[in-house]
């Protein structure tokens, strides 16, 4: 016999390299978000931690991005927001978050009252090296539920793509990111606490990708995402 | 608000750093002895006995790169090496000579038993080699083993240089810069693109490879310069460096000749199995011969 087919050992590329990769700008919808506007002249500064989750190691994790962001009500139904991505300063990257989230729709119901919001935004990333500049936008566009201190939302995080073309000057297959989202809110008196899970880019093959995606449902495209935030209230 | 944003602000310049991902590119084992087919950690594939090598055409070695004493292991006969035509094989990120060495025995049969000598080495950081891997360290001991051919007689025309993974950025480097030689052939299998390409394939979107690494390895652009006529290895399920982008991007920016040997269902690392030991063989003769 020629060949004994040993064990498989896996070549791989050192998987820790991709671990940040993946989730740096995938996840530059990384933050969570404010979904219901605050009340005018409410300032608060929220702590997000998550990002996609990937396989490494013989376990999974998410992607550990963290972001700071302050909002400001200003106007009962527009909240101002700027958000600083503390993972890419890590890298030298500058990573900017800046956007605004307007209700379009409040209403009461028999018990809690939903709502529906849109938040434009844009993302604004430079790296202290070279100082090369990229600018992408974003719209999600959140319905809610909420009844005393507990909001639930649902919704979609659109994410674009505006360069079409990529290295070596190939074609950017994909130039708009819609990402299902599933979010809980708990609003305690000083605080609000926040989770939300996102199947990210639902419509892009993830598994010829260098990160180890975890793929939703069985399905070959896209990848689960998992964020929390933290936020504390500073007069309200 | 003001005293927020300063704050945020003075957090923001104090935390800003250099983070890198480059060392993470390399996973190298090291060892006091290369045990070479007694070796006993996990492989890919084991060849059988009508493979051996005869211990008198094992041949161990060192040379020093930028004072770092680096090994490597040539299969043939080091006194005809200025008449023989030799394959440089540049391993992948992982492991060390041991890792490699039944790919490296399988290229010395190659159009018969030791019809071509096959240099393996370990670059700085890997095996017993001195030092801690690197970008540029991965040129420079790569460019010393081409001088000890080099030293031995060899001239570029009889030489044949194979990439592996991340060996091949050293592969097409040398066969794209000036260097103490330049091959006759460059054989890649599973290439990268380009650092570049790694980062905006992985990530989505189009981001600017400084924003996490410092790599320069550009395969795609290198290989515009590359005389040498190209064959190229990639399975169609190399979920790490995908024969789309990365493989084509080479590929294609090669100005030729080239051929291309795309193995369905192979994965990034059991191209020769999936093709079958003897095709893959016969592959690599028939493209020195007829190229």
């Amino acid at each position: 016999m020629c060949l004994n087919l040993a064990k498989k050992v896996t070549l791989n590329i050192g998987k820790a390299f991709y671990l940040l990769l993946g989730g740096i700008m995938l996840s530059a919808c990384s933050v969570t978000r404010v979904v219901e506007p605050l009340p005018q002249g409410a300032q608060e500064v929220q702590f997000s931690l998550g990002g996609p989750l990937i396989h490494l190691f013989g376990t999974t994790i998410p992607t550990p991005l963290t972001s700071l962001s302050y909002n400001y009500g200003y106007k009962d139904n527009l909240t101002l927001s700027g958000g600083l991505n503390l993972t890419s300063l890590a890298f030298g990257v500058i990573h900017l978050d800046i956007g605004a989230t307007y209700g379009l729709w409040r209403d009461s119901l028999s018990t809690g009252y939903a709502g529906v919001s849109i938040r434009p935004s844009f993302y604004l990333t430079t790296d202290v090296y070279q100082w090369q500049t990229r600018f992408f936008p974003q719209l999600d566009l959140m319905i809610y539920y909420k009844l005393n201190k507990h909001l639930l939302y649902t919704g979609l995080v659109n994410f674009f793509e505006l360069k079409r073309t990529r290295a070596h000057n190939l074609t950017q297959p994909k130039l708009w990111f819609w990402n299902p989202t599933l979010g809980y809110q708990y609003e305690a008196k000083h605080w609000r606490w926040q989770v939300e899970v996102r199947w990210l880019a639902p419509d892009v093959r993830s598994d010829y990708r260098v990160p180890d995606y975890v793929q939703p449902f069985g399905k070959p495209n896209g990848t689960l995402g998992l964020y929390i935030g933290i936020t504390r209230k500073l007069n309200w | 608000m003001r005293k927020i944003f300063i704050t945020a602000l003075a957090m923001g310049i104090l935390v800003v750093s250099c983070a890198r991902l480059d060392s993470f590119l390399f996973n190298p084992y090291q060892t006091d002895e290369y045990k070479l087919d007694d070796y006993e950690g996990e492989l890919q594939f084991r060849l059988g006995p009508e493979f051996d090598i005869p211990q008198d055409k094992i041949h161990l070695f060192s040379v020093s790169s930028q004072g770092y004493k680096i090994w490597g292991i040539y299969i043939g006969d080091t006194t005809t090496i200025a008449t023989d035509t030799v394959i440089l094989y540049c391993h992948g990120n992982t492991g060390h000579i041991d890792y490699y060495w039944q790919r490296a025995k399988l290229l010395a049969h190659v159009g018969g038993k030791l019809r071509y000598g096959v240099l393996i080495f370990d670059y700085r950081g890997y095996g017993k080699s001195e030092g801690e891997p690197s970008e540029d360290a991965l040129y420079e001991d790569t460019k010393a083993m081409l001088q000890w051919l080099k030293d031995k007689g060899l001239t570029g025309d009889r030489l044949i240089i194979y990439g592996y993974s991340m060996g091949t950025a050293p592969a097409t480097y040398w066969s794209s810069h000036e260097g103490p030689l330049t091959p006759r052939w460059l054989i890649l299998e599973a290439p990268f693109g380009s650092a570049e390409l790694m980062v905006q394939d992985g990530a989505y979107f189009v981001i600017p490879k400084q924003y996490v690494t410092d790599l320069e390895i550009n395969n795609a652009e290198w290989i515009k310069d590359v005389k040498a006529p190209l064959l190229l290895f990639h399975g169609t399920e190399d979920k790490l460096l995908a024969l789309e982008p990365h493989g084509m991007a080479v590929y294609n920016n090669h100005p030729g000749p080239k051929k291309s040997v795309i193995v369905e269902g192979a994965t990034h690392s059991d191209v020769p199995v999936i093709l079958g030991i003897y095709k893959y063989l016969e592959e690599i003769h028939q493209f020195i011969k007829n190229y």
